[in-house]
């Protein structure tokens, strides 16, 4: 197992410095961080425009630009005036130690942006999860032992109607009812956007609406994964045998048919858990949850590569983690597995 | 106790924690603002966004604002210097400015001169790396500490316009000197103080007490500012990326004021029961640039461009009112001024009228028939088809429509094309759509003239030193226009010291871009604003564009 894992690891780091360069040049192909100024009001002069650029190495070829992400370049110095007159040392670490950049947009540094919104996101993301896979399981596992039943037809009908809906439309209708059309029926109205004011109460009535969204639009897929993985494994003929032996219906579902159904479903979480770090993207945009899918987005519309590139790489880290948990934990699922 | 018992326990608990919620309602009149993006900088001179300025407008004071009606309106400056009173000198190359007396800083410091002539040495040094200041960063030749009250500044040349030195919509940031100075002197640069990011001292009517980021921010009345308490004593600013939800919110009386509402949702907020709207001058008109660029460029426009009756013919062809009509509620006038607005334009401009019978006699005139037929004009093989790009902004691509269908009935066709801000916009080096002219029309905003005639519109983006290539890729102008008795114009309305002369510059400009067409004027924009009216005890007065939207925030008054 040990020399498994130090295996993967050592796979995972020319994976990384890969999968960091494509990255890299994506990101930098996304557009001009300056082109944020073209209408602005008080928009820099052509010769501050150009500052600017130096400054933030944007005219240095993509390749530099890179060995100066990964390296830093507190090494060399730096053409500050962009005509060789004035050379200063540079100041950047680079990722390799522990530097992933300064923000174009607030100077600070892109792990302080991320740390100020990794809490939110988690606190949106992890209850949305946790409500999902609980409810998929529970919904999943029952229309699999009462396969085309009245309830199986009816969650069936109801995770198609909500997997087939767009988020957007979901948390607008949402907003529509829960906060302008009930109230004016003397119902409370639930607060639209961002976390409240700091009490656990608030919170959690600022998490309502966003939660529901979240759970609707992912239960229904979690639920058919589980329904048809318990289906498979219903038709085996260790569960036959188990009903043979006399023993109840839930001692079969419970020990033998869930415990071998939930292999792919560990599968899919542990490719799933990674993502939650992301944050929902358009679900934190609608509810103005300050989170990692907005800071995404909000880094993405102002080119703002450093922020883009450490969230994105935190992910590329995060999956090759978690698919390692992921195989730790098959081991003690199924003990037949080895590595 | 069964497992039946904990639960119902565990959501009684729960309602009764959600059912105490209200008990954290606000004790202070409270104004909820709605913004779109959230600030970037708290520091006025390291950001361009809008919202961060006018986050920073809150807690920030300058020597003099700029009201609704572009009045100056004196704030820290004793009285607003001219050549008259002696504050400008006869040559506009000196200024000496009195401060009114007894001004603080939020923390009880004395608020002096001493803080101007430290912010103007740092504008001053390159080192501080700002984004804004660069023109005074050239032109001052030194600044120096008269007394306690009064500091003057020297430039290298005529400055005939105060608010480009020393007010709104110049440098209306001070820096607490007994804050920033010892960053300054332990760092060699204040680019990357913390105080930028999570400032401490203010010197306008509130103080920035908490900083959610992402969120929300809010901001308390400041004890010590000099020139009153305001009524409201504390504004939350909470961020929407998402105008839906903005304006949801809005409609559910969540927020209060919101303000950037663009012309393309404010028929929508119109329908919206106990919402009102206020329009001020914005200092932008939405146009259509046309590339009149040739060959020497890696794109040039399309030929028959170059060709001034075709440009001509395009705004004969376009009928403004409708647009305004049926995709803006009414709320804009077309406009052929390019300092549409402003106190500079020419009332006797007119407007073109949408005449598609005169189009398509100036079409015909410049050779361009439909030989073939199909229903757009040509000439020699060429079709007339434009590309027409702009941003993707769903208000813009919604004109791009209809504009598409005026065109095609005078026999111009046009292929529509949406790009994101950051690539439309983006630099000649970074292969940018209008930079390098891939497109024959692009709609964007310009901007117009301010409180002064200087224009940038016309001093950058249409300045022939300004055009756009291989040997000046910082250059501004990416429509190739170029006109020699413009650009002397622009200079007059920059440079004259005799306001009567840089009025008739720019009443020459405004001919010469009306007359020439490098770009069509749509229509200005105005700053648009949404407030719930029963928050309010009386309609808000909310500043122009370019100034200080909340120049007038002492008089807001939340009804009871």
């Amino acid at each position: 197992m040990t020399a498994y894992l130090v295996r993967r690891l050592v796979q995972s780091i020319p994976l990384l410095f890969i999968i960091s360069f494509v990255l890299f040049a994506f990101t930098n192909a996304l557009g001009d961080p300056l082109a944020v100024f073209a209408e602005s009001r008080q928009r820099p002069s052509a010769a501050e425009r150009e500052m600017m650029v130096r400054r933030l190495g944007l005219d240095r070829p993509l390749f530099e630009q890179y060995l100066v992400w990964l390296v830093g370049n507190d090494w060399m110095l730096v053409d500050v005036r962009g005509d060789g007159s004035v050379m200063e040392p540079g100041t950047r670490r680079g990722v390799l130690r522990g530097d992933l950049g300064l923000s174009f947009v607030t100077r600070q540094p892109a792990w302080t942006r991320i740390e100020e919104r990794l809490p939110s996101t988690l606190m949106l993301m992890i209850p949305a999860y946790v409500i999902t896979v609980t409810l998929a399981i529970a919904i999943g596992v029952y229309s699999a032992t009462r396969q085309y039943s009245l309830f199986d037809n009816l969650v069936t009908g109801l995770s198609f109607f909500f997997f087939s809906m767009p988020i957007f439309f979901i948390a607008l209708i949402t907003i529509y009812i829960f906060a302008i059309i009930l109230p004016r029926y003397g119902f409370p109205a639930l607060p639209i956007g961002g976390t409240g004011d700091g009490t656990l109460p608030d919170l959690v009535l600022h998490m309502l609406m966003p939660v529901f969204c979240l759970v609707a639009i992912q239960l229904a897929g979690y639920v058919r994964f589980i329904r048809s993985s318990m289906l498979d494994v219903m038709t085996q003929d260790y569960i036959r045998t188990a009903h043979a032996k006399g023993l109840s219906e839930g001692k079969v579902v419970q020990r033998h048919a869930f415990k071998n159904a939930a292999l792919p479903l560990i599968t899919l979480v542990g490719l799933d858990l990674p993502f939650l770090l992301a944050g929902a993207v358009v679900t934190e945009r609608i509810f103005a949850w300050p989170g990692m899918g907005r800071l995404f987005i909000e880094s993405f519309e102002r080119a703002d590569i450093p922020v883009m590139m450490a969230i994105l790489m935190l992910l590329c880290v995060m999956v090759v983690v978690f698919q390692l948990l992921t195989d730790m934990v098959y081991t003690w699922f199924d003990p037949r597995i080895r590595y | 106790m069964s497992r039946m018992h904990k639960l119902l326990g565990l959501v009684v608990i729960l309602a009764m924690m959600l059912a105490l919620a209200p008990v954290a309602a606000q004790d202070v009149p409270t104004l909820t603002v709605g913004f779109a993006q959230e600030p970037d900088n708290m520091n006025g001179f390291y950001t361009s966004m809008a919202f961060a300025q006018w986050a920073n407008d809150l807690v920030q004071a300058s020597l003099f604002d700029v009201s609704d009606t572009l009045e100056f309106v004196p704030k820290l400056i004793a009285e607003i210097p001219s050549v008259e009173n002696g504050g400008i000198s006869e040559d506009y190359m000196v200024y000496t400015v009195t401060l009114q007396e007894g001004l603080l800083w939020s923390d009880g410091t004395p608020l002096t001169a001493a803080d101007f002539v430290f912010t103007y040495e740092m504008i001053k040094d390159p080192a501080n790396n700002m984004l804004q200041g660069a023109t005074i960063r050239d032109a001052l030749e030194s600044v120096e500490l008269v007394d306690d009250l009064t500091f003057r500044l020297t430039f290298n040349s005529a400055k005939p316009f105060p608010e480009d030195v020393i007010g709104s919509p110049g440098p209306s940031t001070i820096l607490p000197a007994h804050v920033f100075q010892p960053i300054y002197e332990a760092e060699g640069s204040i680019e990357f103080a913390p105080e930028n990011q999570d400032p401490t001292v203010f010197s306008g009517p509130y103080v920035l007490s908490e900083w959610r980021r992402g969120e929300s921010m809010t901001f308390d009345a400041n004890p010590n500012y000099a020139l009153g308490q305001p009524q409201i004593g504390r504004i939350i600013i909470r961020f929407f990326p998402d105008t839906d939800s903005q304006y949801a919110a809005l409609q559910a009386g969540q927020l209060d004021f919101v303000p950037n509402v663009s012309e393309g949702d404010k028929p929508r907020i119109a329908d919206f029961e106990g919402v009102s709207q206020v329009t001020v001058f914005g200092g932008y008109i939405e146009s259509l640039w046309l590339n009149l660029r040739t060959e020497e460029y890696p794109r040039a426009g399309h030929p028959a461009l170059q060709d001034v009756r075709v440009r001509q013919a395009i705004r004969f062809a376009l009928d403004r009112q409708a647009i305004s009509d049926e995709l803006l509620a009414g709320t804009v006038s077309a406009t052929d001024s390019i300092y549409a607005g402003s106190p500079f334009e020419n009332p006797d401009l007119g407007v073109t009228a949408h005449d598609p019978a005169a189009a398509e006699a100036l079409l015909d005139e410049a050779g361009w028939m439909d030989s073939n037929g199909d229903g757009t004009r040509d000439q020699d093989g060429v079709e007339l088809v434009l590309r027409y790009s702009t941003t993707t902004a769903g208000w813009r691509n919604n004109i791009q429509a209809v504009i598409q269908q005026q065109l095609a009935a005078v026999g111009i066709g046009t292929i529509l094309e949406a790009y994101p801000a950051s690539e439309f916009f983006a630099s000649w080096s970074d292969g940018g759509i209008n930079a390098l002219g891939e497109y024959d029309i692009a709609q964007y905003a310009n901007n117009t003239a301010l409180t002064n005639p200087a224009n940038v519109t016309v001093n950058e983006s249409l300045a022939c030193s300004q055009r756009v290539g291989d040997a000046n890729v910082g250059g501004q102008n990416f429509v190739g226009f170029c006109s020699e008795a413009m650009d002397t114009a622009s200079s007059v309305t920059q440079t004259s010291l005799d306001a009567d002369e840089r009025l008739a510059a720019a009443y020459e400009i405004q001919d010469i871009m009306r007359e020439n067409a490098p770009l069509i004027n749509l229509f200005p924009r105005g700053d648009n604003y949404a407030y719930v009216t029963a928050r309010f005890a009386e309609a808000p007065v909310v500043g122009s564009g370019v100034g200080n939207q909340w120049f007038d925030i002492l008089n807001w008054q939340l009804a009871e």
